[in-house]
């Protein structure tokens, strides 16, 4: 029944461009430098998304022409069975699309908690997605609890990311601190003074960026 | 592998500094935590828990620490000879080696289970490698997981919205799990001998002579088994 006139106005609406919004969230992601998040490409997603829900009305109303006909989808002729097909695959496309996007930026994420620690720099935040920015919560929370003494493993696992050389550091300070208590004593950690300290204490302020590691030669 | 070879530099370090190599008589519960870790940094998927091993290396880590601890408390108030000095800041760096061991074997093992958690968690055979501690973050990251993905799949179309499976289907296989790629490629260094041994049910002629000290370098999945019977190690 549908006449070759009717199927015009489809084409002309854009669905000839299956998966191209898709490939674009990708690209977003891998052209991206590794180790940084850049922000959340919300209208990207929600795109894709949208366009998917288009794809499925289609299938729907393929779906219902065939029934309206009288006749079972399984004696659709072949050009119906393929256009539903093709909507169908196309909706799949997209989905793994958006998961490998929202997939790559989760493991970025997940990196964040083992360089930087629980506490989320508000420049990276900024670039996060909310649901995005909850998951780094919970999942700093769970390796917090991993880490812990009462119902964890009990060490800091966040700590030596390389095997040690030596049990004490020379470092200089870079960003002024004020008065840490360590294994020492009190320590001073005035501006581009330099110390000698217990490795494992200062190894997490020079994550944060306050101390610099200066190296033996 | 360049990345690789660099860190095998630092465990040789690491073993050389720590005394003569040990023999097979000799073997401290610190090589086999040493051996434990370097088999789960190369093995694709996620080797059994060493429980006992990691209590007993826990154990002593705490107590040379409080040994430590004191004989530096003592030191700084009273007088103390070049030797317990000497012997004092041995420890403290034994201390700081292992400790790092204990981390990286923690860490490796984390990061398997991240990367295949959903798969971990329906493979019997896989779970009860993990430890109880283990299952509980394995569980709980899936589920985390779950809800964040779930935040943009909740707005696909009807059937499109799992994560587990494309389309869903009752009864229908979850073809959306990843696993560990067992046919990857790794070396290994054999322990025992072992004659000649068919490593490739679809191949069985080809048989490999496998001699004690041997290197060999071939997929995972075929020797997944001598592994698991510590008749090699993987390097």
């Amino acid at each position: 029944r549908p006449s070759p006139r009717q199927s015009a106005p489809a084409r002309s609406r854009g669905m000839s461009n299956f998966g191209v919004k898709g490939a674009s969230l990708v690209t977003d992601i891998a052209q991206s430098e590794k180790g940084t998040i850049p922000p959340y490409n919300d209208e990207l997603a929600r795109a894709v998304v949208d366009e998917s829900q288009e794809h499925h009305r289609s299938i729907l109303r393929l779906i219902g022409d065939i029934q309206a006909a009288g006749a079972s989808l399984d004696e659709a002729k072949p050009d119906d069975a393929a256009a539903i097909l093709v909507h169908h695959q196309a909706v799949l496309r997209n989905k793994r699309a958006l998961l490998v996007y929202l997939n790559e930026r989760m493991r970025r994420v997940r990196q964040l908690r083992w360089e930087v620690g629980t506490g989320l720099p508000e420049a990276v935040g900024e670039n996060l997605s909310h649901s995005e920015r909850s998951f780094f919560t919970q999942y700093a929370a769970l390796v917090n609890k991993y880490q812990g003494r009462r119902g964890g493993v009990g060490l800091n696992l966040t700590l030596d990311p390389a095997p040690p050389r030596d049990h004490k550091v020379q470092v200089r300070v870079l960003e002024e601190y004020g008065e840490i208590v360590t294994k020492d004593g009190v320590v001073d950690l005035a501006k581009n003074t330099v110390h000698l300290m217990w490795r494992d204490e200062a190894q997490p302020l020079i994550a944060e960026g306050v101390l610099e590691k200066l190296d033996d030669h | 592998l360049g990345t690789r070879a660099f860190q095998m530099d630092e465990e040789e370090d690491l073993a050389s500094q720590l005394g003569p190599r040990t023999s097979q008589v000799h073997d401290t519960d610190v090589s086999k935590l040493k051996r434990a870790f370097v088999n789960e940094k190369c093995a694709p998927e996620i080797l059994p828990f060493e429980f006992d091993l990691v209590q007993r290396v826990v154990a002593a880590v705490d107590s040379r620490e409080s040994v430590v601890a004191s004989a530096r408390a003592s030191a700084s108030t009273g007088p103390s000879s070049a030797a317990d000095d000497l012997q004092t800041h041995v420890f403290q760096s034994e201390l700081n080696r292992v400790r790092f061991l204990l981390r990286a074997y923690y860490r490796t093992r984390l990061f398997k289970i991240e990367n295949h958690a959903v798969w971990t968690l329906k493979e019997p055979a896989v779970l009860a490698r993990l430890s109880t501690l283990e299952k509980e973050y394995a569980t709980n990251y899936a589920n985390v997981v779950e809800e964040h993905f779930g935040s943009v799949l909740g707005q696909m179309p009807e059937g499109y919205g799992s994560m587990l499976q494309q389309i869903e289907e009752q009864d229908a296989a979850w073809d959306m799990v990843p696993e560990p790629n067992l046919d990857k490629h790794v070396f290994c260094l054999v322990k025992q001998d072992r004659g000649d041994v068919m490593l490739d049910p679809d191949d069985p002629e080809n048989t490999m002579d496998l001699e004690r000290n041997d290197i060999i370098m071939i997929r995972y999945r075929l020797i997944k088994t001598l592994l698991e019977d510590n008749a090699v190690d993987l390097m």
